[in-house]
């Protein structure tokens, strides 16, 4: 690989990691809406979406971690709704954003 | 996508032979010998299999021209008049593929005898025109493979980008679905990468409109998804895609994969 490669895919990297912060903040805003109205779909749906990003990019990005709790997250989601179980997993995939080494490689 | 330069030919007569100037001069010249009114689709469908379209003026009088010596191949379509004579001319020079509707033996006898290489029945099946062109002119990989990467996370988007043009790739994201029918006519791409969840328009989607225009029906296109059930990717390629990658993807991987398929599908 060359020198500007390497560049290019550290300062993506870089900007992955960031939105993966804002997407954590995200998570426990939507999962504390979830708890307080268990009915709310769109939420889940919201919550869906942002897994469903991170299980496809935290691998690409190194994010071993990151990847594989966000997949358990959003596999959840499409099986019956169980608030307790969506919220642990939920919280493992925001703890694990939030521990994420800078590189990745995890 | 044509050329302005292409659309003033004058066809119908003129004198001398021209060569118009070379749009994508990594790309094989094939001439187009065709009435006025045949010509920009001929060229279009050209350019959308990978090759140059030139067009070469039409005299009155077929004895006047000279075959352009530039060209790998020349298609002769029988909507120009007197065709066996401009197969006869340019035969001299380099393969002749007559597109016409007399397909007797007696006119496939006559078309031999002029020199034709060989005979595409109309309508044009574009991709019988690209087998032939392939097998008379040569696959052209002198030039990079053109990837068109579809994905609404931008920062994916272009790291694919930066690693496909890493490898030798020309690449062109686009992040917005619903622009990407847009793009298709003025970027003729070897293969489309494309993720499945999009807003607006899925990539299933969008796969089966791109697979309505019949110039489009060859183009791989390769789904980049973490969908990671089995029936959803079964049915994303019943649905109009070649393949089914799932994220994440490391790189070396995803370079392999992508100059395979689009190799399969030129050669």
């Amino acid at each position: 690989m060359n020198g500007t490669f390497e560049i290019q895919l550290e300062t993506l990297r870089h900007k992955f990691r960031e939105r993966a912060a804002m997407q954590s903040d995200t998570l426990e805003r939507l999962l504390s809406d979830l708890e307080g109205d268990s009915i709310r779909t769109g939420a889940q749906k919201e919550i869906q979406q942002i897994a469903h990003s991170l299980a496809g990019a935290g691998g690409t990005f190194g994010f071993l971690g990151i990847s594989a709790r966000a997949a358990a997250l959003e596999d959840l989601v499409s099986e019956i709704f169980e608030l307790s179980a969506f919220s642990s997993a939920c919280q493992s995939l925001i703890s694990e954003i939030r521990r994420a080494p800078l590189r990745g490689n995890d | 996508m044509i050329d302005v330069q292409h659309r003033s030919i004058p066809s119908i007569p003129s004198f001398g032979t021209s060569v118009q100037p070379a749009i994508h001069s990594d790309r094989p010249a094939i001439s187009i010998l065709a009435a006025s009114e045949r010509q920009e689709a001929l060229a279009e469908t050209l350019l959308a299999i990978g090759y140059q379209a030139v067009s070469q003026c039409l005299q009155a009088n077929v004895n006047h021209a000279q075959p352009l010596r530039s060209v790998s191949a020349a298609v002769v379509d029988d909507s120009v008049d007197n065709p066996l004579e401009w197969v006869a001319l340019n035969s001299v020079e380099c393969p002749v593929i007559l597109v016409t509707s007399e397909l007797s033996t007696q006119a496939r006898l006559a078309a031999a005898r002029a020199g034709v290489s060989a005979i595409i029945p109309k309508p044009l099946d574009v991709s019988e025109l690209a087998e032939w062109l392939n097998d008379l002119v040569g696959p052209h990989r002198e030039t990079p493979l053109s990837i068109l990467i579809i994905d609404d996370d931008e920062i994916l988007a272009q790291t694919y980008a930066s690693t496909l043009e890493n490898a030798g790739m020309r690449v062109v994201v686009e992040t917005n679905p619903s622009a990407v029918l847009g793009q298709m006519t003025v970027l003729y791409p070897d293969l489309i990468l494309m993720d499945v969840q999009m807003p607006g328009i899925d990539g299933v989607e969008l796969a089966r409109i791109i697979r309505q225009s019949r110039v489009h029906l060859a183009l791989p296109i390769v789904f980049l998804s973490a969908e990671r059930d089995l029936a959803r990717q079964l049915e994303a390629r019943a649905r109009g895609g070649d393949d089914f990658i799932i994220k994440p993807i490391d790189p070396e991987r995803l370079v392999s994969l992508v100059r395979m398929r689009a190799d399969r599908a030129i050669t």
